[in-house]
Parts: C-alpha cells; sequence; structure tokens
C-alpha cells in the first residue's frame, strides 16, 4: 500500500458525495445505500482482515446501532447526526464487556461467540416487544435535523453527504489505527500470539481494542440505516446480514480496508442490477465466492495491487 | 541481588513431577545453560519462568519481586525476553517490523491507538541497526516466513535483543541448524552477549554450544537439579555422565 | 386440558423435534471431530433434503423411496464438494473453511430457489402414518412417534458404525490424531471424504423427515442450522454423547420454552450456549483443545 493511497480514497468518497447532486433522485437513494454498506463492510474487516478474528455475527453491533439510533431519533428527537455518533458510542460501550468475552478466543469459537451474541441480540429484540417494537420492528424513524440549521441534512442529498462524511471519518479513524503502534501490536497477535506476548504485548487487550473498535463503526454505520430506511426490525441482527457483509469483505480483499469497502458497494450494485436480469444471479454469486475463497484469497484488491504491480513493472522496463 | 531466583520450583502431571523442586539463581552478567536429557524438564522450566505455564509449588522472583502469578506478557515488561524452541517470528510481516516491534514494547507510545508516528519512525531506524548486528540488515524487506530456517531463528534473536531485556532467555538457539551455521550463530551469540552484558539463561541440547557459550552449567534429571556449577566441573560430574548415558537410578 | 397429559404430549412434542435436530447436528459433529471446522452449509443440506424428498415422493408416491434418494443425492453433493473445494483447504487456516461452506450454502440455497422456485412445497404422509394415536385420551400425530423411532434409530446405528467398524474406528482414530492415522498407513482422505458424505446424507435424511411436517421451503435451512451450532457448542464439538445431550436440551427448551415462558425461551438457548462455551469452551462433553 502506497503512502498516497488514503488521499485517493478520501478522493474517491468526495466524488461519491458529489454525486449526490448529480444524480437522479433515485440513484442518489441507491448510492447513500451502497455507502453505508461500504461503512459497515469497513468495520468488519479490522475483525476479519486486520485482526484475523472471523466474525459470523456483525449483524449484532448493525442492528444495536439501528435501534439505538431509531430510539434516539423517536423518543427524544434528536439531530440525525447525534443520533448517529449516539448509536456509536453506544456500541462501541456494549462492545467491551462482549468484546471481553468473545476475544477469549479465537477461531470457530470466536465465530460461534460473535454469532451467538448477534443472535441473543434478535431474540431479546425479536421477543421484547414493548420496546422494540417486536417482530413488526419501529416504523416512521424520523430524520429530524434538528437546531443550528442542520435540517438540510435530512434532505436527500443532505443525507447522502452526511453517509459520505461518515464513511471518510471511518476510514480515517480505521486506516490510522492499523497504521498506529497499537494497530501493529494487533497485526502482530494475528501473526503469533505467544511470540507478540513474550514481547510484553496483551494479546486479549489488544483484541478488544479491535473489537471495540470495529464495533462501534459497524454502530454508526447501524445508526446511518435506521435514518436512512426510516425503520428498524429484528431482521437487521439476523445472522445472514453477518454473513452478507462477510462476503462483502471477503470478495472486496479482507484486511485492505478500500477492498472491503469496494467489494460492498460492487456487491450492492450488481445485486441490485443483476437480480432483475437474471434469476440464477445468487447462484453465482455463491459459486464466485467460493472460488475467490479457494483460489484468490486476497480478493478483489489482490487481483488489483497485482495488475497495478505489473503494470509498474512494464513502465519500468519500457521507458 | 540475583535478577532470576527460582524457589522450590515445580510442575506436576498428574502424579508426573516434570519439574520437581528446582532451586535456581542467575546473577546479572550470568551465563547459565540448562541441560539435560529428553524428558528432563528444561522446557517446563522455561515455560514456568517465563509465565506460560502454572507452577505446581515454587516461586520466581525478578530482581527479588515474586512474579509468579503474572501472565506471560507482564513478565515480558518486566525485562524477560525469551526465543522459542520453535521458531516463533510474525511470518507476514517484514523482518524490520518483527524487530521493530520488539523495541516498541518498551517505547512510551507502544499503545497509542492512532498517530504515534514518532514512535514507529524512531523504532524503524533502531530496528536496521539490530538487523545489521545479526547480518540480515539486507533482508528487512521481506516476510519474515519466507527467510531460511537459521535466519529466522536470528531474527528471533534481534527481536528479543531489541527488547533490551534483563535477563534473555534462549531456548536452543542452534535447534534445526547445520554444524557450519551453527558455529557461526554460537560465535554471532558470544559476541552479542558479551558486547550487551546481558544475562542470558540458556536451554541447549547440542553440548559443544553449552560449553561455548555458558561458563556456569545446571544438570536437570527427571525434574532434578542433579549439578550447578561451573561448566568444566559439571562436565567431570561423574553423576552427569551416568544420567547421559542413561544410568543413575 | 389435563395437566398431566399435557405435559406428556409437549414431552412427546419435545423429543420428536430434539429428534430431527440430532439428524443435522450429528452430521456437523462428526464432520467437526474429524475436520475440527464447522459446516456453515449443513442447513442448506437440510433443506435440500426437504425438497428432494418432497419431489421423489410427488413423482412417486413413496415416502419410503424418498427417505433413500434425498440422503443418497445430498451424499453425492457432498463427496463432490469435499473432493474438488474442501481439500484444498486443509491446509489453511480453519476460517478458510467456514468461508467457503457459508459459499456453499449461499450457493445450494440459490441453486433449490431456482430448481423449485419461491413457493413452499409440502407432500402428503403416507396413510400409515398419516392418523392420530389416544395418548391420555388426548389425540397425538402418529407421525411424530415416528421421527422419536426414527431418531432413536439413528443414535444405534451411528453408534454402532462408531463402534463397531472398521471405518467407525478410523473415524474415531482420525479425530484423534490425524497425522498419527495417516503415518499408520491409513487414507485419512478418504475417511474425510466419507465422513463429509455421510454427514451430508444424514442431514438430508433429517430434512426429508421433517419435510412432511414443516413444509420445505427456502429459509428452512438458516434457521436450523443456527439451532444445530447450539446444540454441537452446548454438547461439545465431535462428541456423540453431547450431541444426542444437546439435541434433547434444545428440543426440550424450545418445546416448553415456546410453551411456558414464550418471553424467553429464544434467547435462553443462545444465552446457554454463550455460557458453555466461556466456561467450557470444549463444550459438556467435549475435550479442551
Amino acid at each position: 500500500m502506497t503512502p498516497a493511497a488514503p488521499r485517493a480514497v478520501l478522493a474517491a468518497i468526495a466524488v461519491l458525495a458529489a454525486l449526490g447532486f448529480v444524480l437522479p433522485g433515485y440513484a442518489v437513494t441507491l448510492l447513500t445505500e451502497a455507502i453505508i454498506l461500504a461503512l459497515f463492510a469497513l468495520s468488519l474487516d479490522l475483525l476479519v482482515g486486520h485482526a484475523r478474528l472471523v466474525s459470523f455475527g456483525h449483524a449484532g453491533p448493525w442492528g444495536f446501532g439501528a435501534y439505538v439510533a431509531a430510539g434516539l431519533l423517536l423518543v427524544l428527537q434528536l439531530p440525525l447526526p447525534v443520533a448517529a455518533l449516539g448509536a456509536a458510542l453506544a456500541t462501541a460501550l456494549v462492545a467491551v464487556p462482549v468484546g471481553w468475552l468473545c476475544v477469549r478466543t479465537t477461531g470457530v469459537a470466536f465465530a460461534m461467540l460473535s454469532l451467538a451474541f448477534a443472535q441473543l441480540g434478535y431474540a431479546v429484540v425479536f421477543k421484547w416487544s414493548a420496546v422494540t417494537g417486536g417482530s413488526d420492528g419501529l416504523p416512521g424513524v424520523p430524520r429530524g435535523g434538528g437546531p443550528l440549521g442542520l435540517d438540510w441534512l435530512a434532505t436527500r442529498e443532505g443525507f447522502h453527504v452526511l453517509a459520505a462524511l461518515a464513511l471518510a471519518g471511518a476510514y480515517l479513524i480505521a486506516r490510522g489505527f492499523t497504521v498506529s503502534p497499537l494497530g501493529r501490536v494487533a497485526a502482530a497477535v494475528r501473526e503469533n500470539e505467544a511470540r507478540a506476548q513474550a514481547l510484553g504485548y496483551d494479546p486479549r487487550r489488544t483484541r478488544l481494542a479491535v473489537f471495540v473498535l470495529s464495533y462501534g463503526l459497524a454502530g454508526l454505520a447501524g445508526g446511518l440505516y435506521a435514518g436512512f430506511a426510516r425503520y428498524v426490525s429484528p431482521e437487521l441482527f439476523f445472522w445472514t446480514v453477518s454473513g452478507h457483509v462477510l462476503v462483502m469483505v471477503i470478495l472486496g480483499g479482507a484486511g485492505t480496508l478500500v477492498g472491503p469497502m469496494i467489494g460492498a458497494m460492487a456487491l450492492f450494485f450488481l445485486e441490485h442490477q443483476l437480480s432483475g436480469l437474471t434469476e440464477s444471479w445468487g447462484l453465482a454469486l455463491g459459486i464466485v465466492f467460493i472460488l475467490v475463497v479457494i483460489f484468490a484469497p486476497r480478493g478483489l484488491m489482490g487481483w488489483i495491487e497485482d495488475a497495478l504491480r505489473r503494470g509498474r513493472r512494464a513502465s519500468r522496463a519500457d521507458p | 541481588m540475583p535478577i532470576l531466583d527460582c524457589r522450590g520450583l515445580t510442575r506436576a502431571w498428574g502424579a508426573l513431577r516434570a519439574v520437581d523442586d528446582v532451586d535456581l539463581a542467575v546473577e546479572a552478567g550470568e551465563t547459565c545453560a540448562v541441560i539435560g536429557p529428553n524428558g528432563a524438564g528444561k522446557s517446563t522450566l522455561f515455560a514456568m519462568i517465563a509465565g506460560n505455564l502454572k507452577k505446581t509449588a515454587g516461586r520466581v522472583l525478578l530482581d527479588g519481586e515474586d512474579v509468579s502469578a503474572l501472565p506471560a506478557h507482564r513478565i515480558a515488561a518486566r525485562g524477560v525476553a525469551r526465543t522459542f524452541q520453535i521458531t516463533a517470528v510474525f511470518p507476514g510481516l517484514p523482518a524490520v517490523e518483527n524487530v521493530r516491534l520488539g523495541l516498541q514494547a518498551h517505547d512510551p507510545l507502544r499503545r497509542r491507538p492512532i498517530g504515534g508516528g514518532a514512535a514507529l519512525a524512531r523504532g524503524a531506524e533502531e530496528a536496521l541497526h539490530w538487523l545489521r548486528r545479526v547480518g540480515l540488515a539486507d533482508r528487512a524487506a521481506t516476510p519474515a516466513g519466507e527467510l531460511a530456517h537459521g535466519d529466522q531463528r536470528l531474527l528471533e534473536v534481534a527481536m528479543a535483543l531489541a527488547q533490551r531485556p534483563r535477563l534473555l532467555m534462549l531456548d536452543e538457539p542452534t535447534q534445526g541448524m547445520s554444524v557450519e551455521e551453527t558455529r557461526r550463530t554460537v560465535d554471532l551469540l558470544g559476541r552479542l552477549i558479551a558486547e550487551e552484558g546481558v544475562t542470558v539463561l540458556l536451554v541447549e541440547h547440542d553440548m559443544e554450544v553449552v560449553f561455548a557459550l555458558a561458563p556456569r552449567v545446571v544438570v536437570l534429571h527427571r525434574g532434578r537439579k542433579i549439578a550447578d556449577g561451573p561448566a568444566a566441573e559439571v562436565r567431570a560430574d561423574a553423576g552427569v555422565q551416568a544420567a547421559y548415558l542413561g544410568g543413575l537410578d | 386440558m389435563d395437566p398431566v397429559a399435557l405435559f406428556t404430549l409437549q414431552l412427546l412434542n419435545a423429543l420428536s423435534l430434539s429428534a430431527l435436530l440430532f439428524f443435522i447436528a450429528l452430521g456437523l459433529t462428526l464432520i467437526f471431530g474429524i475436520m475440527r471446522v464447522i459446516n456453515f452449509a449443513h442447513g442448506a443440506i437440510y433443506m435440500l433434503g426437504a425438497y428432494v424428498g418432497v419431489t421423489t415422493q410427488t413423482l412417486t408416491g413413496s415416502f419410503a423411496l424418498s427417505l433413500v434418494l434425498a440422503p443418497l443425492a445430498a451424499a453425492l453433493l457432498g463427496l463432490a464438494f469435499e473432493r474438488s473445494a474442501l481439500t484444498r483447504l486443509y491446509a489453511r487456516e480453519h476460517s478458510a473453511f467456514l468461508l467457503v461452506t457459508f459459499g456453499l450454502a449461499l450457493a445450494l440455497t440459490e441453486a433449490i430457489r431456482l430448481a423449485w422456485g419461491p413457493d413452499p412445497r409440502q407432500a402428503e404422509l403416507p396413510a400409515a402414518l398419516a392418523g392420530i394415536v389416544f395418548v391420555l385420551d388426548e389425540p397425538f400425530p402418529v407421525y411424530r412417534l415416528v421421527l422419536i423411532g426414527a431418531g432413536a434409530a439413528a443414535a444405534l446405528a451411528l453408534w454402532l458404525l462408531l463402534h463397531r467398524t472398521r471405518l467407525g474406528l478410523l473415524m474415531r482414530a482420525a479425530s484423534q490424531n490425524a497425522a498419527m492415522t495417516a503415518a499408520l498407513g491409513n487414507d485419512v482422505a478418504a475417511v474425510r471424504a466419507a465422513v463429509f458424505a455421510l454427514a451430508c446424507g444424514l442431514a438430508a435424511l433429517g430434512g426429508a423427515l421433517a419435510a412432511p411436517l414443516f413444509t420445505a421451503y427456502i429459509g428452512l435451512g438458516t434457521s436450523v442450522i443456527i439451532d444445530a451450532f447450539v446444540i454441537v457448542m452446548i454438547g461439545g464439538m465431535g462428541s456423540f454423547v453431547g450431541t444426542a445431550v444437546g439435541s434433547l436440551l434444545v428440543g426440550f427448551a424450545q418445546t416448553f420454552g415456546n410453551f411456558y415462558f414464550p418471553e424467553l425461551a429464544l434467547g435462553a438457548t443462545y444465552a446457554l450456549m454463550i455460557a458453555v462455551l466461556l466456561l467450557r469452551p470444549g463444550g459438556l462433553f467435549g475435550r479442551e483443545e
């Protein structure tokens, strides 16, 4: 990864934000949803790619963030950005005890524990009708702008820009973490836990840090989604959601941060375009996913990096 | 006061006492080797000192402080560095980053979750210096997992030294090396130990290596300490000879 | 209704549900025992069994034949997948296996949707099984009693396979120490393939047995796989006895929980799974890894 990459990523996000003023309305709505999914996939990549903790429960923080934001918007009538940030903070806070338990393990046990916690959230939301609306969910989540002239954020374009800003901020945080001293330790724990411990690093606390950050950003994504869809339901917690975002991360290229964002947006648009054209789209996706896991574990981003390297070598050989 | 002071260390697996009431004190600046036939309890002793294994009985003191109950990373933070019998590096990270992580362990910015560029730059510079000292400077950017076996073991030594340890624990540092590699590694280790003035506890199978590096030798047999003294005396000890030849009952 | 009769009927309901869950959880645990991995596609295989079962019965009118063809089809599919995809992953870390079986679950679900369409399919039970019997003067479906018998028979058959046959011996040996088993001149790759095929066959048999009760629908697999995970995690991954006990626990918790504590039942099973994973990571009957 070259040092220029973050600037390129921010520029790309800025272009996405600007498209909100150019494209027709329905296209902007689609793009906004794609941006929120990119943020969701980015948050999972911290766990799956950077810490190599394969979570099958990322629907948990996503759903939790969505319900928190929905509550803040419905009950307290808070402005949208405040509700989304509140969702992120609340999710990160809950991730401390949950993560403390989950990161005792790695591998299959971690996958199962994270899954169980998300399903527990599903069960609670599904059954606790008095607060969560049960299986009906909570419809009519308002998009309040609040004071300070933030009303614009509740419009289609305004919300689009808000989502793009959130993605840019989340990317800067995630990227900053992976190259920071603590982020490097997380990579070391991933590579060899016993060795990292012998150097004086606490593997469990290091994994917990990644877990909390990842869950906080997923909560932000979920919070934005509640404002986007104006509706939350228990399905947000269901494990197939966790599986879906995992597919985005793996196809895009786990551990690259950029790859999962591209993967999420590409998958979202392909699904939207192709599911109308051909019924076998889902089958093709499943097969492609299997092939990528077996033959191209670095995903789309690995393929792009190889192509760039080949291009650079070719230009060097032919000045 | 000795840097390392083990008192009555014992580890039992059911009825088997892998390490049985072992006392071992290592003074500052000393290089002490622990030898013994297979199954003598060397690795178990090592694991207990490093905090990787619970003690059935006994205590470990570092600089006079009881660290018996501390986990491995807390013991490492108190200045104990180690290498592993089976090579343990960060295979996917560049060699220089492996060493830098050893240096970062005592950098005040080591837990910064964002930023910390100054610490990283400091570390990278110094890490290169350590790679140079073990002769791996030209492999700095190579992922550690792609280094030759012998080079990985040297990298581990560089990582451990980068921790600036009070006590360096080497677990069979020449394991799996050719005769020629072993000779070069012993020379290098001897030089580094002398230059750094570091205190060393060494577990080794190869007697040549032991007698080249360690003026003092401790012999374990079936979990018990049966000899402890200057290398030459221990070498001549009848009991030790018998233990190695399989007698002594 | 008389509370004793009510309780007895719930008990029989719980047992029949446990029996169905046992078919799918047993395959999961066999695979885990020998490969140390979780098969995410097991729910989809179960669903495939239900669909193949319904279609067989619709075409031939034979329920018995559906109980043969459904597991056979699933076992062949499992064998093909193990040979073509999974064998490439044994040297890699476990998460790759988790992901590739999740991919199979996606692809298989979509393939079923393409082949059978989005509408649920149901087949009629043969007359002999469709009746009711009176238990403590209360009517109870015969078929649920048949399921209990089938679950018990499967448990017995698997126990005999594991303890009385050469394949069973190899399976147990390979789950203890695959490298050593291979070093002794046994074809561990063949054992793995056999186990995966067998496990898929069992799940599909469960699906075919469940089809007359629950109908075959898209999504049958996604809900049942989580129950199976809970069972295997609680009982102990790789443990035969643990899987049987786990199936009973979950079957009873769901049946009685839904009846007596409908608000808490769903969450309680997940909470139980979390507690077991944290307190006894190997499960109640598993060994610590």
